[in-house]
């Protein structure tokens, strides 16, 4: 898919993502990837956002996926909407490729039944061991994980 | 950053040369793409023929795909209660401010079992890489989902909408009740699932 020169993949996946913000406070583009969340088994849109310390899940989505009464670390996040209270919980997920090879990602995220908004996908615990890249005008997005994955 | 956490930082950031994790930090993180690195497959089109993208071939010996654990070294009485407690609330500190890198420095010389085994184990837990595994299964071609999304979704602000590439499927104001109505529909095709 996206390849070194010497032929070693770099980002084995690709999947189309979508750039529009419904939400009509949200003047600019956005980047969401899709996810299958081992539970859901159904795809569900995530934003991209490399400047976020954590990925977090929407309140419901943790909430199905039995993640709000956990005994992960507790901890706060300051967001856009102040700061809230949750913890650190693994989940598992797939970041899903229409062309190539998708990833099982065994994450870490933060998780509160405060958390209403969209679900975001940072840094720590996920992105950090995957390797990107984002086409913007054709809005494809390449990924793939370390030694191959 | 609390004082307390600014002194165990420092205190820290000495000891990181010791960790693995550090080591595979920092040797990522150091390697840097020299011109001309990437191509997109088969075609060979260059997808960026300059990056400063913090990474390049894997080196052998590169084991990232593997939760790279926070180093638990053998139980030690080093430690004593206090020090320890002091340190697990900087980590705690350093977790709140967002800086990771520091809170995994940090905790990595904490033996475990020495004190307050359950918080170490959360504290561990929280601090661990991911894990990444490739897989073979894929997902449609989703352009007619956007395309809907983008065009009819105002439509449905506040909802959560499952939709399909012949538009929408179902909606509901909760998720649990959109997947109750997936349960009962039950399309061919997942379709794929937003909040609005």
């Amino acid at each position: 898919m996206l390849n070194f020169v010497n032929g070693a993949p770099f980002a084995p996946g690709r999947a189309r993502y979508f750039d529009h913000d419904t939400d009509p406070r949200e003047g600019t583009g956005k980047i969401f990837v899709r996810i299958i969340p081992q539970g859901i088994d159904a795809p569900i849109l995530a934003q991209l956002d490399t400047g976020a310390a954590w990925s977090v899940l929407n309140a419901e989505i943790a909430e199905e996926l039995g993640l709000l009464n956990g005994d992960g670390e507790p901890t706060r996040l300051s967001t856009r909407r102040g700061s809230i209270s949750g913890r650190l919980e693994s989940a598992t997920f797939r970041i899903v490729a229409e062309e190539g090879r998708s990833l099982e990602v065994e994450a870490i995220v933060f998780v509160s039944p405060e958390w209403t908004e969209q679900t975001f996908l940072g840094y720590a615990g996920l992105l950090e061991r995957i390797r990107f890249g984002v086409d913007p005008q054709a809005n494809d997005f390449y990924f793939g994980g370390y030694d191959g994955a | 950053m609390g004082a307390a956490a600014r002194a165990a930082a420092s205190h820290a950031r000495s000891l990181s040369q010791m960790l693995p994790v550090a080591q595979q930090e920092a040797a990522i993180r150091a390697r840097v793409l020299p011109p001309g690195v990437l191509t997109i497959a088969p075609g060979r089109a260059h997808f960026a023929p300059g990056s400063l993208l913090a990474s390049t071939t894997p080196a052998a010996g590169d084991h990232l795909t593997a939760r790279a654990p926070v180093d638990a070294p053998a139980p030690s009485t080093e430690l004593r209660r206090p020090d320890f407690v002091s340190r697990v609330a900087a980590i705690r500190d350093l977790i709140r401010s967002e800086q990771i890198s520091t809170a995994r420095r940090m905790l990595g010389p904490l033996a475990v079992g020495a004190f307050e085994e359950a918080a170490m184990m959360r504290l561990r837990r929280a601090l661990a890489t991911p894990i990444v595994r490739s897989s073979a299964r894929q997902d449609a071609d989703r352009t007619r989902a956007y395309e809907w999304l983008r065009q009819r979704g105002h439509q449905h602000r506040g909802q959560w909408v499952a939709v399909g590439e012949d538009g929408l499927i179902a909606a509901a104001p909760t998720l649990k009740g959109l997947r109750e109505q997936l349960r009962v529909l039950t399309p061919a095709q997942q379709p794929l699932i937003h909040k609005l």
